[in-house]
């Protein structure tokens, strides 16, 4: 399976490649904070320090190793035994390993009370001057666990800075008590070529003085220019599961199966990481080797007479595909925006391709009889949350009763939660759509005629903490109904790099190639690998 | 003054406490010779079995080591002073301000200093982990 799949664009968007990264996310700082500082001060060993221990104690020290010093001779001994007031021991291996924990010194006075007599060395316990062993203290652990815990901390925050410079605007639901993140929209949209729409599941949403109220915001370096915003409401039953494809198309899901076997690249089962939303996940193996995409093959169990298929995975990026894209955007240098004109003028096509040959979105392969048939791609999601997205398939070519899919993306690029396929035809279910009543940006500024429609007026977010809030009218609920409610948005976004420096042409012009930037990023993430082995 | 109804101040007090009970410096054990033992470390406290003897004004003479026994030990303390280990306790002779031991006797010479790049690094530790955690306290 190779990266180089031919893009099949239907009226969607786009996708492209990098996306964003974090930013700052309090609840998610402060759990990956706890959760590093809890495995250092866990698995720390602890700090130590000499202590002298009185000599009627020697016998009870239990260490497995004991240091004669002489003021001539030195000699290292184990099974240590005090008998009749001589201490005695046999000499180890001249290559034993000994840990400073398991040792203790003594100190002899003089010399020449040190008796050898082949491998055993006896001394006077009189003749012993000082006995010292290497005890861990806990004021030191503490200061030492509690700094690499900090610094641990400090790095994640570094990570997070250095990864942040390219993202997509990022949507919160308020719901009376809380305002949650829900994800981010039109992710990969980092030209104005591949502007496209989105539809982002608000799970969290709840009227709130009788309106829905949903805030966009810019939290990393970037322009972020919003066309449309526009809830979609649909009322259905319980049974259900909506989703909407990246084509604005309805999904109904009322019998999602798991895979009956699911295996990456090298053949190891995915089964346990690929079922259910849970915390067991997938994110590619890496090996040294020449493999570039990673491929997660599925097989399902076809219900007899089923015609179509509805393949859904919950995913996200991965922040290594965010940085790596980040470093190339960076080695553009002086001609960064030179590199962002020139891609504002490419066509659509082009530079869709250009990401499906290095992998970046997922691209999905159906297994007919004819081979393998590519079918369509996920658009990124964005390394923040994870998104359940569908695809539908047809299943016409298939003759078998099972149907076999391949996922294939750059190693390392993708973060999988979940993948299921659901045979069951869809119900009707058509959404209200309610555009905002009311909108406004962080100074108050009325900005809702910006959003009403996709047209050529944009709601442009330039900086950091640009925040647009965004009221909605909610429709009447039908009588016995679940409610799910979608943001259909559409927009591009521009990121905004401090890249300086002579670029590395030749390099540059090399990413063209498929693949090239994905062995780019394995390079760059088995050297970095290799540096700390 | 902590309100014991405000968690975060209690926190800090708590965290600038601990910090203030560990951090009292970082000392090592520094082995020296007894004839390198620094003269800054005027004291020395000679150790024999379960016994020790505070001395000062030490000389070493024909392979004998001499002191004089401290009077007043209230100045002592662990920055001007250094430890001897002596084995066995029988070569320790102590006269009426003089105590003599043969030098080979002495097992160990060790004194404790502070280590100047540990308690930087340690009070930069706290620092930094003070620092962090007040962000979320």
């Amino acid at each position: 399976m190779t990266g180089t799949t031919h893009f099949r664009d239907k009226t969607d968007s786009g996708l492209k490649f990098n996306r964003n990264t974090m930013r700052r996310f309090p609840v998610i700082y402060q759990v990956v904070s706890a959760v590093l500082s809890a495995l250092v001060i866990t698995l720390f060993p602890g700090c130590g320090t000499t202590t002298h221990i009185p000599g009627p104690e020697i016998a009870y020290a239990e260490k497995t190793y004991c240091n004669i010093n002489g003021d001539k001779h030195k000699y290292t001994v184990t099974a240590t035994n005090i008998s009749e007031g001589i201490l005695t021991g046999i000499t180890t291996a001249a290559d034993t390993r000994i840990t400073k924990g398991n040792v203790i010194d003594l100190f002899i006075a003089p010399d020449s009370a040190i008796q050898v007599n082949g491998s055993i060395v006896s001394v006077p316990v009189a003749n012993i001057a000082k006995a010292e062993i290497y005890r861990i203290t806990a004021g030191r652990s503490i200061t030492v666990a509690a700094g690499v815990a900090a610094g641990a901390f400090w790095t994640v925050i570094l990570i997070v800075l250095l990864t942040k410079g390219i993202s997509c605007p990022f949507v919160y639901s308020e719901s009376g008590t809380d305002i949650t993140l829900e994800g981010e929209i039109y992710s990969g949209a980092t030209a104005l070529p591949v502007e496209r729409d989105d539809y982002l599941r608000l799970k969290t949403l709840s009227p709130v003085d009788e309106r829905y109220r949903i805030r966009i915001t810019n939290e990393v370096k970037e322009i972020q220019n919003t066309n449309l915003a526009e809830l979609l409401v649909y009322d259905h039953p319980e049974d259900v599961e909506i989703l909407v494809d990246k084509y604005g198309n309805t999904h109904t899901l009322k019998d999602i199966r798991e895979p009956v076997s699911a295996t990456n690249a090298y053949g190891k089962s995915l089964a346990s990481e690929l079922a259910g939303c849970d915390d067991k996940r997938y994110i590619s193996e890496i090996r040294n080797d020449d493999l570039l995409f990673d491929t997660i093959s599925l097989s399902f169990d076809r219900p007899l007479n089923s015609n179509t298929a509805k393949l859904v995975i919950s995913a996200k990026n991965t922040m290594w595909l965010d940085y790596m894209f980040g470093r190339l955007s960076d080695m553009f240098g002086s001609r960064y925006d030179e590199w962002v004109r020139i891609r504002n003028k490419r066509s659509r096509e082009y530079l869709l391709q250009w990401s499906l040959d290095q992998g970046i979105p997922l691209a999905v392969y159906l297994e007919t009889q004819a081979g393998l048939e590519f079918i369509d791609y996920y658009n990124v999601p964005g390394p923040v949350k994870d998104k359940r997205d569908i695809i539908e398939i047809d299943l016409e070519a298939v003759t078998t009763e099972r149907v076999n899919i391949k996922l294939v993306s750059g190693v390392m690029f993708w973060d999988f939660d979940f993948a299921g396929m659901d045979f069951s035809e869809d119900i009707k279910a058509d959404p209200v759509r309610v555009s905002p009543d009311n909108a406004v940006d962080e100074t108050g500024r009325e900005i809702t005629s910006l959003l009403l429609h996709d047209d050529d007026m944009y709601l442009v977010q330039p900086s950091l903490n640009n925040e647009a809030r965004l009221c909605f009218t909610v429709p009447p609920q039908v009588p016995g109904t679940e409610r799910s409610v979608f943001l259909h948005s559409k927009g591009n976004y521009q990121p905004l790099r401090d890249a300086r420096g002579k670029p590395d042409m030749e390099l540059l012009v090399s990413m063209r190639l498929p693949g090239k930037f994905t062995r780019f990023t394995k390079d760059h993430f088995l050297s970095y690998y290799a540096d700390r082995n | 003054m902590i309100n014991p109804l405000c968690p975060r101040k209690a926190g800090i007090g708590g965290l600038l406490l601990t910090a203030c009970l560990l951090m009292t410096g970082c000392y090592s054990l520094k082995t020296v010779s007894v004839q390198d033992i620094p003269k800054e470390r005027n004291y020395l406290v000679v150790h024999a079995g379960d016994n020790y003897w505070t001395v000062e004004d030490h000389a070493i003479s024909d392979s004998y080591f001499y002191a004089r026994l401290s009077a007043d030990t209230s100045l002592v303390s662990h920055k001007n002073t250094a430890h001897l280990y002596v084995a066995p306790i029988e070569v320790v002779s102590v006269g009426d301000q003089i105590l003599s031991l043969p030098v080979a006797n002495i097992g160990k010479a060790d004194y404790r200093e502070i280590s100047i790049g540990q308690t930087a690094g340690a009070i930069a530790v706290w620092f930094l982990t003070i620092w962090t955690l007040l962000i979320f306290l």
